[in-house]
Formats: structure tokens, C-alpha cells, sequence
């Protein structure tokens, strides 16, 4: 469960929601789900805690919402990726993959610290 | 453009709020409900089981919603509705600091607000006509005496057929008139003459009736008046049937031909109209009546661009005509700034809020008190992750309940003084207001008093809170029990005490002594029998006096006067230029014995028999006689104490003195032949005149002073029909006893006096209250330390004296340094340094009982009870 991992995903949340917006217009509960199947269910949000970031990322200006209808006929809010929004998934695209190789690094290194006793 | 979408997101947030609120409400419900329809199709649970787990694993909605809301900016808002909240319920649980502090607040944002309002209506008139921001003024000025020329008859006809910059010149005079209706009845009006082009520039037109067209101007033809809305009431009770009515105004038969719209008044506050007729071709350049030259800026056109051009017609004419034009030049400005005084005057604000800033400084003393007192909650709340900033906020947020209160009040007091004040201002002017003056408090003046009271609320709220949320907050928590370690103010409430001792000490006397100067000019105006006096303005008409200048404008007003004398019940009468002690023009002058020295002096002109009228003696030389107004000597008459200042002692008879105003060339000398005792009784409640002159006699207005055996009321009616009788182009206007003249000046001396001693009383209260309250505190800290050291075994007297010496000491360090501000001014009469003794006795009386309360309660708590106050 995810909402175990909190500080964790506070960090990643916002990335993964760019992420999943990137390709078309898609609605909370679309995003919601996104996450937990591309992630295997390892990353589970509390459904709840995603929308205070939708608005976090409006107001930033890299999310647009607008309301829409879904296949089903009901009205439902769909997010979109501004232009900032875009150069935002770029940047924090390229920073996940430097922290991971890092992290990835240093676990799997062999070598002990210099000063270790 | 990051903070762009964010300030757009923040204001859409807050102004669509509801709408928001229901998005995010429609948002969750969405999720929630497809969640739900997954499991029942995915899982094959039942509808409410699934509802169940679907909401179970969406987490607390409110939760999620409220994080919503913060994450949308809105999370202050909810913060400051609680701030407000919480104001709100202080203002009840401290009623003393409510109402002390309120009602200083509201008397001091009301008395800013008010002076705002008076100085923006005189700095920026607002003219009530279509497009008024292009209607411009052409003044001729005159550079070698710094005086506008306003006898242009000439320049104005020139400029008519030249000028392209400025469309529709026209011109326009004013005088006073009597006007005849048909059954007889005469009253005076303010007149106007107007060419017919002025109606194109004002952008208005009658409401009932027509405008004045070209024709109007010709002379012979039949004159037509326009009347004002109050002038038509007046006159004709308001009849529809007006038009075509007969009028003899100003010596003139006179047909209406409309009635203007209520309110209109130009240029200033005139009641009836008249096309102009003068011609330039009857004068001589630079003689003539007076007229005032305005017009229109052209289309594109620009105040600059007709500035230009009429300096270059200004160097033609000085070209062509040196005599009269050399040092003319024409000066064009928006009409409405050269009504309006100079904006340099908003200057005077800054007294207004002085005095707000100290009526804060001592609201703010009380706050933190209160504050001390509170230092438990707000180290509660800061222990539980509250930042400073936010504390700060919640603090400034509860003075600004406080203060947004006592603003309305004020405005409301405002409002209320305003209007009357207003009146009491035109009636102590004797003139009526000017037609584009509401007498109103405006928007502007509202958004200024809200800018007060969140200044206020800064230093109320905002100094004391920084003070009490500062290193110490936490500290008070970490050490329960051991007591002294709330918030000390011992530094703070010290300077507190010395600079509000300080500020009454130096301005309060002050304020009262002047108020005392003021009500100390009443007994003599009620030692001079102005009862038995009836006064009156008589005016032959402008351009009558014009034309019958010299020798025969003298020669009616001569006969006027015996007249006047056969009167019956009347017992002496003379002239004079104004109504004594009433805006008496002040003028500089020099004493040829020091002419570096510039004096300043009200100069009054008065005939031979004045000074007789009045019961005024000329105790030195000689008083005026028939002659000296033509007189190559140049005489003058001056007042006896204004010589003896003057003078010092020396002879005031035989000196010369010179009016650098009124002569640039510095060749004209005027010499005292007289001096005169008593003249200060006899100018009633203005300020007192130096120097007489003799009247002109082709001075075409002037004041009458009739003194009567009869009561003066009686002669009105008589006196009125003698003036027009003689002569139908006199007109008459105030007619009335001098008491009645002088009163609403006398009022307005008393309500100033009022004013300020309500000032002075607000002050003085405020920083008792002050005094006591900061005091009684320092010392209520101290109970524990104060009950310990009596268990020890201290001698109470010794204590006492400890704590009452630091009072004295506080207090008197105010007395001390209030006195040296104002050092100069009390030396001056024993009845200040008495004043001075008096408030700063108060005050420390005041300080004492503040520190014998809690100190005496101190002593007698016993130790034991007093360790468990902790």
C-alpha cells in the first residue's frame, strides 16, 4: 500500500501524474488507476490524496481541467498537460533517472567507505 | 508567467468559490461512484458493499477536501475567517481595551477622514459637467507683478478669432445684483455674464427654456436671464410658466428665457444669468471690466499645445503694445485645477495622521498587555506547529476587527460632522458653496479610511505581536512554574509610558491654550455694542462702475451716504471695504527704518467718519479726512497694539512703510498719520487689523456700517428701499445687524475650541488609561516576586517605594522630555507652565494608583497562595 510510503510518493506523485497525462486527456479516477496498474499495485494511492495534487498542479499551470463527458455519458474532469506542464515532465523526467541511477549505484557498489573502521 | 496563472487560479478560486467548492465535491463523487461500478462489475460485490470499500479507499473525504482547498490557496482564507472569528470574540472579553480603543480609533480615523475629504475637495475640484477635463482657462498674468490681469476685453476678442487649439473661447464675469419681480418684491442674486458660447464648452443646456445664442449679445436687442433652479424657486415659487416673465435685474429690464438645471452654478455658485455685452472697442487695452477667458480644448488638442500657442500670441502683443502688454502673458490651464488649490496642501494631512499613529501607539501598549496575558495560548499554539508569521497574522488579523470597526464608526461621525461642518465653513466665508462641492464624504475618502485602519491594524496588532510570538514564546512553555518568564516589558512598557507622558506634556497644553485664545477674543466682541449696528454690501454693477469710474461712482455712493445719515433711526453711517475682522486680505510690508525686515499685516480701507462710527479713538495724529484717498502723502492709520509691537515704543506717527506687493518698483511710500485705540473690539471675532487706508472712492463695492437707536432688524426694509431707490444699479447683499454677521464666525471659533478639546480629552483619557493599565501590569507580574520577599522578611515600605519610585521615574522622565519639545512655549505665561504642571500631576497620580492596586494586593497575598498563582 502506498499510503505506507507516504514521504515517498509525495515526491514521485506529481511526476507520475504528469506522466499519465502526457498522452491524452484523462480524468482522476483514470489517472488514479493508471498508477496502480503501471506500477504493479507497488505504488497504491489513497485515492483521495490524489486530487489536492491535481490542484497543486493547476495552479502551477501545468495542468488544465476542464469538464468533459465519459464513454458512459457522465460528467467527469479531464486534465490535460500545458506547454509548462510538458517542459515540467522533461526536467523531472531526466532528474528521476539521475537519482535512480545514483541510488542504483550505490546499492549495488562493492566498495566500503574510505573511513570505515 | 508562472505567478500569472497562479494569481488567476487564486482569484478565480476565491471570487468562484462556491462553484469550486461543488467542482471538487462533483470530482470526488465521480471517483468514488466508478470505483464503486468497478468492484460490482470486477469483484461481483453488492452495490452498498461496494460503495463501502470504494470509499474506504478513497481515504477521509474532508480531509482530502480541506487539503484541496489548501492546495488551491484557499487555506488562509479559512485561517483568516477564524482570525476574524476570533477577533471578533476578543473585542467582547477585553471590553475595556474594545471601547477605550475603539472609540480613540474612530475619533481619530473620523477627524483624518473628514480633513482628507475638505482638503480633496479643495485640491481637486471634480466639476459635475460633460467631459470637464478638456475645458481649459486662459489667464493673462502679469510677470512684473506676479498678478493675473483680468481686464482683457481686448486680449479675449483677439484670441476669439485667432486661437485653433481652443474651440468656443468664451468669456465671463460675475457680480452681485439686486433683481426686481414683477410684484415688487427685490432680492440680490450672484450674477454672471456669460457669452453664448460658454453653454458649448459647459456641455449643458437649460432644462426648461433655451440657451443664449449670438444674438443675445447685441446690444439694444431685449435682455434675456437665465435663471438657476434655487433662483427660479425662489423668485417664482417654481411656476412652469416662467418663460417669457419679466425681471428687473441689475438695473435692466430682463425677460427669462430659462431656468438651469439644480445644481448648476458656473462659474462658481451664481443664481442668475446674463449674456455679456462688453465690447473691447469701449476701452482701452488693459482697462474695462474684469472677465475670465475659457474654452475648449480642440479635437487632439492638448493643454501644452495651446499653451504654445498662446505664448506666441502673448509675444506678439507684448510686441505690439509695450505700454500695456510688455510683461502680459497668457497662461493656459485645465479649468478645473486652476479652481483647485494647490495640491502641495495635501501636506496637511500629515498632522491627522500623527495623531492617528499616537492614538495607535497607545492602543497598541494595551494590546500587548493583553497579549502578555495571553502568552500561554499563543505558546500553546506555537508549540503545536503554528510559524511565527502565522501568529503574527492571527494578531494583526484581530486588530484589524478592532479597527475596521472603529473606522466605520469614525466615517460614520464623519458623515455625520461633515455636512455641518461644511455649512458652518460657507457661512463663516459668508459665501455659498461652489457648485461643483458636494459636501459629501466620497468613495475615495472610504477607501483612504480603510487604508488607515489596516495601517492601523499593523501597528496595533502587528508591533505588539512581534514583540509576544518573539525567542521568549517558547521558552514561557519549557519552563512552566517558575514564573518571569512571560514575555518582560519592563524596556518596552518604560518607553511606552515616557513617550505618550512626553507627547501630552508637549501638545496638550498647547492645544488647550490655543483653544483659549480663541474663546478669549469672545469678551471683546461682547464689549462692542454690535447689536445696535445694521451692516450690509452695497455693489454698484461691474460694468456700470466701469464706465461711471472716478469721480461718479464716488459721487453715488457719496450721496448714498447722506442719504443713509437722514435715515430716520439712524444715527451715524460710514463705509469700508470689508466687514471688519472677515477675510481682511494680508499683506507684506517693510518699515523704512529696517527695510529688510518683511512684516505681515491685514489692511482694511475705511472712510473719514469710520473710525467715529465705530467708537474707535485716534490717540495719536490725526484720523482720515475728506482728501486723503487721492492724497500724494499716502496716509495710513494703525492700530494702537499693533504700533506698540511694532514700534516698540517709538512714535509711530510720521513712519513710512511700503507694500512690496503692490509695487515692484519699490518707489511708493505710504505714511502713518494716525494711530487708533480700540479697532480690535470693533473687527469682531476674526483676526485683528493692523493698518487703515482710505477708501477709493471708484472702489465699486463696499461695506456699510449704519449704527441705529432703533433695533438695526427693523431698518432693513427701509435702509434696502433707500439704496435701490437712489440708484436701480446698486446692488445690496447681507443685509443684516452685525450680531447676526458676526455669529456664525463666533460659532465657528467655538466649534473649532470644541473640536479641539475633544482632541485634547481623547488624547489625555486615552493615555491615562494607558498609564494605568501598563502600570498596574508591570507591577500585577511582580505579585509572586513582591508576596516572596515579604515571606523573607522585606520591609513593605521599602518595596513600595521601589515600585513607586519607578513610576515617578518613568513619568517624570515624560514630563521632562515632553517639556524640553515644547520649552519654548511654555516659558512663555505662568497660565501654561501651570497647564503643563497640571497634566503631568494627572498623569503621575494616575501612574501611582496604577502601581498601588496590584502592589498593595501583592502584599497582602500570602506566600503560599501567591507560589500557586503559577
Amino acid at each position: 500500500m502506498f499510503a505506507d510510503r507516504n514521504a515517498f510518493l509525495q515526491g514521485t506523485l506529481e511526476l507520475l501524474i504528469l506522466k499519465a497525462v502526457s498522452w491524452a486527456p484523462v480524468h482522476g479516477y483514470g489517472i488514479a488507476r493508471w498508477i496502480e496498474q503501471t506500477t504493479d499495485d507497488v505504488l497504491r494511492v489513497e485515492d483521495g490524496s490524489l486530487y489536492p495534487a491535481l490542484y497543486r498542479l493547476s495552479r502551477k499551470g501545468w495542468l488544465n481541467g476542464e469538464w468533459g463527458v465519459t464513454e458512459n455519458n457522465r460528467r467527469a474532469k479531464y486534465y490535460t498537460l500545458t506547454a509548462a506542464g510538458r517542459r515540467q515532465l522533461t526536467e523531472q523526467v531526466s532528474g528521476w533517472h539521475r537519482l535512480a541511477l545514483a541510488v542504483t549505484h550505490a546499492v549495488n557498489s562493492r566498495h566500503a567507505p574510505a573511513d570505515a573502521r | 508567467m508562472r505567478w500569472l496563472s497562479e494569481v488567476r487560479e487564486r482569484v478565480r478560486a476565491l471570487v468562484f468559490r462556491s462553484r469550486v467548492d461543488a467542482d471538487t465535491e462533483e470530482e470526488m463523487r465521480f471517483h468514488v461512484e466508478m470505483e464503486a461500478a468497478r468492484l460490482q462489475r470486477d469483484a461481483g460485490l453488492g452495490p452498498a458493499e461496494a460503495r463501502r470499500r470504494a470509499l474506504l479507499s478513497f481515504g477521509g473525504v474532508e480531509r482530502h477536501r480541506a487539503a484541496v482547498s489548501d492546495a488551491r490557496g484557499m487555506g488562509w482564507l479559512s485561517g483568516t475567517s477564524l482570525d476574524v472569528k476570533l477577533g471578533a470574540r476578543m473585542l467582547g472579553r477585553y471590553p475595556g481595551l474594545t471601547l477605550a480603543g475603539g472609540l480613540s480609533l474612530a475619533v481619530a480615523v473620523g477627524l483624518a477622514a473628514a480633513w482628507f475629504q475638505f482638503l480633496n475637495d479643495m485640491t481637486r475640484p471634480r466639476l459635475p459637467l460633460p467631459d470637464a477635463d478638456r475645458i481649459v482657462v486662459v489667464h493673462n498674468f502679469d510677470r512684473a507683478t506676479a498678478t493675473p490681469e483680468q481686464r482683457m476685453l481686448h486680449d479675449f476678442e483677439w484670441w476669439r478669432s485667432e486661437v485653433r487649439s481652443v474651440e468656443q473661447l468664451s468669456a465671463s464675469s460675475t457680480s452681485q445684483g439686486s433683481v426686481t419681480t414683477e410684484d415688487g418684491r427685490v432680492v440680490t442674486l450672484r450674477l454672471a455674464r456669460l457669452t453664448a458660447s460658454a453653454f458649448g464648452v459647459l456641455g449643458v443646456s437649460p432644462v426648461m427654456g433655451r440657451a443664449f445664442v449670438e444674438a443675445d449679445e447685441q446690444r439694444g436687442s431685449e435682455v434675456p436671464v437665465l435663471l438657476s433652479h434655487d433662483a427660479w424657486q425662489q423668485l417664482f415659487d417654481g411656476d412652469a410658466g416662467v418663460i417669457g416673465r419679466s425681471l428687473r435685474v441689475a438695473g435692466t429690464d430682463a425677460t427669462v428665457v430659462g431656468v438651469m438645471a439644480e445644481g448648476f452654478g458656473f462659474p462658481v455658485n451664481q443664481q442668475a444669468w446674463l449674456p455679456l455685452r462688453e465690447r473691447a472697442d469701449d476701452w482701452e487695452r488693459r482697462t474695462g471690466p474684469g472677465v475670465t477667458v475659457f474654452g475648449r480644448l480642440a479635437r487632439g488638442a492638448t493643454v501644452r499645445g495651446a499653451q504654445a500657442e498662446l505664448t506666441a500670441l502673448g509675444e506678439r502683443a507684448a510686441a505690439a503694445y509695450p505700454d500695456t502688454h510688455e510683461h502680459l502673458r497668457p497662461d493656459v490651464r485645465p479649468y478645473a485645477a486652476a479652481l483647485g488649490m494647490h495640491p502641495a496642501i495635501a501636506l496637511l494631512n500629515v498632522p491627522f495622521l500623527l495623531f492617528l499613529v499616537v492614538v495607535c501607539a497607545n492602543v497598541a501598549a494595551l494590546v500587548f498587555a493583553r497579549n502578555v496575558a495571553r502568552s500561554g495560548e499563543l505558546a500553546l499554539r506555537s508549540a503545536l506547529g503554528a510559524s511565527r508569521r502565522r501568529l503574527v497574522l492571527q494578531l494583526v488579523a484581530e486588530a484589524l476587527v478592532l479597527t475596521l470597526l472603529a473606522t466605520a464608526l469614525g466615517l460614520v461621525l464623519a458623515q455625520a460632522a461633515f455636512s455641518r461642518a461644511m455649512a458652518l465653513f460657507w457661512e463663516v466665508q459668508q459665501s455659498a458653496p461652489p457648485f461643483w462641492f458636494q459636501g459629501d464624504i466620497t468613495a475615495t475618502t472610504v477607501f483612504y479610511a480603510i487604508a488607515l485602519a489596516a495601517l492601523a491594524a499593523l501597528i496595533i496588532g502587528g508591533l505588539p505581536a512581534l514583540k509576544a510570538t518573539g525567542r521568549q514564546l517558547r521558552h514561557r512553555l519549557s519552563q512552566p512554574g517558575t514564573g518571569g518568564a512571560a514575555p518582560r516589558f519592563g524596556r518596552f512598557s518604560t518607553a511606552v509610558i515616557v513617550v505618550q507622558v512626553a507627547l501630552c506634556v508637549a501638545f496638550l497644553p498647547a492645544a488647550i491654550l490655543r483653544g483659549g485664545e480663541l474663546m478669549e477674543q469672545r469678551p471683546s466682541v461682547a464689549a462692542f455694542p454690535s447689536a445696535e449696528y445694521l451692516t450690509g454690501r452695497v455693489s454698484l454693477e461691474q460694468g456700470a462702475a466701469s464706465r461711471a469710474a472716478g469721480t461718479s461712482a464716488g459721487a453715488i455712493f457719496d450721496e448714498l451716504k447722506q442719504r443713509l445719515q437722514a435715515e430716520r433711526g439712524v444715527l451715524a453711517a460710514a463705509f469700508a471695504s470689508r466687514m471688519p475682522g472677515f477675510n481682511h486680505p494680508v499683506e507684506r510690508l517693510v518699515v523704512s527704518t529696517d527695510t529688510a525686515l518683511l512684516l505681515q499685516a491685514r489692511v482694511m480701507a475705511v472712510d473719514e467718519d469710520f473710525f467715529d462710527v465705530v467708537g474707535a479713538r485716534v490717540v495719536h495724529g490725526r484720523p482720515f479726512v475728506a482728501g486723503d484717498a487721492s492724497s500724494t502723502v499716502r496716509p495710513l492709520v494703525v492700530d494702537e497694539e499693533w504700533a506698540a509691537t511694532q514700534f516698540a515704543g517709538r512714535n509711530a506717527v510720521g513712519q513710512r512703510v511700503r507694500f512690496p506687493g503692490r509695487d515692484p518698483d519699490r518707489a511708493t511710500w505710504y505714511e502713518i498719520v494716525g494711530v487708533v485705540a480700540g479697532m480690535s473690539r470693533a473687527t469682531g471675532p476674526g483676526a485683528p487689523v493692523a493698518l487703515f487706508e482710505p477708501l477709493r472712492a471708484a472702489d465699486p463695492s463696499r461695506r456699510f456700517y449704519l449704527r441705529t437707536s432703533a433695533p438695526p432688524a427693523a431698518l432693513a426694509a427701509s435702509v434696502h428701499g433707500t439704496i435701490t431707490a437712489l440708484d436701480a444699479r446698486l446692488a445690496i447683499d447681507d443685509l443684516q445687524p452685525l450680531d447676526e454677521a458676526w455669529r456664525p464666525a463666533q460659532q465657528g471659533a467655538v466649534y473649532i475650541v470644541a473640536g479641539l478639546n475633544l482632541v485634547a480629552l481623547v488624547i489625555l483619557t486615552f493615555a491615562l488609561i494607558g498609564i494605568y493599565s501598563l502600570m498596574s501590569f508591570t507591577v500585577a507580574q511582580r505579585t509572586r516576586e513582591i508576596a516572596i520577599r515579604t515571606a523573607l522578611g522585606a520591609n513593605p515600605r521599602r518595596l513600595l517605594v521601589a515600585i513607586f519610585s519607578r513610576a515617578l521615574v518613568q513619568i517624570g522622565g515624560g514630563v521632562l522630555i515632553g517639556a524640553v519639545v515644547i520649552g519654548a512655549a511654555i516659558a512663555r505665561t505662568p497660565a501654561s507652565a501651570l497647564l503643563v504642571v497640571g497634566v503631568a500631576t494627572a498623569m503621575l497620580l494616575v501612574g501611582v494608583g496604577g502601581c498601588a492596586v496590584p502592589a498593595v494586593r501583592a502584599l497582602r497575598i500570602p506566600p503560599t497562595a501567591a507560589l500557586k498563582q503559577e
